[in-house]
């Protein structure tokens, strides 16, 4: 009674992907099943299968004092998943910038001009650092993203961008050639001023406001102020002509998280990219809320003027020798 | 022209196919039930199902299964169809909800079976292309595999450990905690 190896390809396929503990498990079964979750057959299989990866955690930038009363910055990584904790939680020094495709993107505090920057791998703690961006005159505005360079995200991209009142400049580093590209100007920052911002946006001064990006390409923005939250998105009229903001939801955050509305400054800390969840701070407690659901859940407590980094990702264990020896993989090309 | 489109349908719906297990059994089913399975429904346009459609890789016992289950299907399916056109939208919701609960009652008791059968299913299932009853049987293995140590996994599948003692120990290093 012996089921063939590609129909556990099925089996595996349809492991939850917010329990990564099983897949690891199912890694040490035997060779074929090692080899089939390391292959790039089945790492494109789970995307088409599952879709949006599960957040599996946060990065939250923290400030703590030490027992000499110096503060530290403090990126620490806060799981959400009970089957998943990264053997270290806190880069000391460290401010989480952004995560994708299983890497964080992390920007040394203490470095003064240009900025250090090292990426890290939560599930296989490799860390690497990446050789310092070449100053950009004047800047005004820095922002840095990781991307996968191919589709066996066995590469990576760190993308730089800033800018100062004349200029937006790019670089990019890639891992695969260790180095930056030339900076390269790609506009006169005025082009990109954003003038068609959601209705009444003056009423919404003391506010917070983050942009969502939904499944289906749509785009919604969220904005908190006191204890409200109010849910925008972005419509096309039935003519097709005009391209305007429509509020969909105003959601009272003092009844829904439970705490009182006068004490309470809400500030919208993040969003996980193609999932409906946002994190809230009340200033005391951190949640997480799903705005399609309405399912809240605190996850920091006595933590304040934080900021926060989403990690999601399809958790597939890295294996290095065992799965290049002996046996080919699947072929790509069979479905 | 809105007559003769129905009395194509009402055709279409009545065409018999028949299917010939391994053992050299015969069943006859509608061609709604048969195409369920991608396979047989390219057979179809092909126009390669007169005389019977011969299926040497699944035995009557198992076939019998997979008919049960696509017949069940193919009529939720069809009551689907059906009930948007005639019903109110509020009705129409709630006897779409009481067809996926009953779908869903059906199916929790089609897997109720041993391990063995169930892996002819998952063969027959990849094997006619059948989305639904793989995804379903499946899912039922996933679940079974879920939450368990890769000791225990073997065990349950008769599987082999092939992976030398070195490699076993490398991989656990670089997952240590999947392990805590």
């Amino acid at each position: 009674m012996v089921l063939l190896e590609e129909l556990f390809e099925e089996v595996l396929l349809r492991l939850p992907p917010s329990d990564p503990a099983s897949l690891v498990h199912a890694v040490l079964v035997c060779k074929p099943w090692c080899r089939l979750v390391s292959g790039r057959r089945f790492r494109r299989r789970l995307h088409e299968l599952h879709g949006s990866q599960p957040m599996l955690g946060f990065l939250c930038n923290l400030i703590e004092e030490d027992g000499d009363g110096y503060l530290h910055d403090i990126a620490r990584f806060v799981p959400t998943s009970p089957c998943f904790r990264p053997r270290r939680a806190d880069h000391r020094g460290w401010h989480a910038r952004d995560a994708r495709h299983g890497r964080v993107l992390l920007v040394d505090q203490a470095s003064p001009y240009g900025y250090d920057l090292a990426v890290w791998d939560p599930i296989t703690d490799e860390w690497q650092e990446i050789p310092r961006v070449r100053e950009v005159r004047d800047p005004l505005n820095c922002n840095v993203a990781v991307l996968s360079a191919d589709r066996d995200d066995c590469h990576f991209l760190v993308v730089s961008v800033c800018s100062n009142c004349e200029h937006i400049s790019l670089q990019i580093y890639s891992s695969e050639t260790g180095s930056w590209s030339e900076p390269a100007n790609v506009a006169a920052a005025s082009e990109y001023k954003v003038d068609d911002e959601p209705a009444a946006a003056s009423e919404y001064d003391e506010c917070l406001t983050v942009l969502m990006a939904t499944e289906d390409s749509g785009m919604r923005v969220a904005r908190s102020k006191g204890a409200q939250l109010t849910l925008w998105s972005m419509e096309t009229s039935p003519s097709g002509d005009d391209v305007g903001w429509v509020i969909i939801r105003v959601i009272e955050l003092d009844k829904l998280l439970h705490v009182s509305a006068s004490s309470m400054s809400s500030n919208l800390v993040g969003f996980a990219a193609g999932t409906s969840v946002l994190f809230v701070d009340t200033g005391d407690e951190l949640f997480t809320l799903d705005v399609e659901s309405d399912q809240v859940k605190m996850v920091l407590k006595g933590k304040s003027g934080i900021s926060v980094v989403p990690y999601m990702t399809f958790c597939i264990p890295a294996l290095g020798s065992v799965t290049t020896d002996e046996g080919p993989e699947l072929d790509d090309s069979i479905v | 022209m809105a007559s003769a489109g129905s009395g194509d349908e009402k055709a279409a719906a009545a065409a018999m196919i028949t299917l010939i297990s391994s053992d050299n059994e015969k069943f006859e089913v509608t061609e709604a039930t048969a195409t369920l399975s991608q396979t047989i429904r390219h057979m179809i346009e092909d126009g390669c199902t007169d005389g019977g459609v011969p299926l040497p890789n699944v035995t009557s016992k198992i076939l019998a299964r997979v008919i049960e289950y696509c017949k069940k299907h193919a009529t939720a399916a069809a009551g689907e169809e059906g009930s948007s056109s005639s019903f109110s939208d509020a009705a129409f919701l709630e006897v779409d909800r009481a067809f996926l609960e009953e779908l869903e009652e059906f199916d929790d008791a089609f897997l109720e079976v041993d391990r063995a059968t169930l892996f002819d299913l998952i063969l027959a299932a990849n094997y006619l292309d059948i989305k639904g009853l793989l995804n379903l049987t499946c899912q039922k293995v996933a679940d079974s595999v879920k939450g368990k140590t890769p000791e225990q996994i073997r065990e349950m599948y008769n599987i082999v450990n092939d992976l030398t003692p070195e490699e076993e120990a490398e991989i656990r290093r670089e997952t240590q905690w999947a392990f805590e």
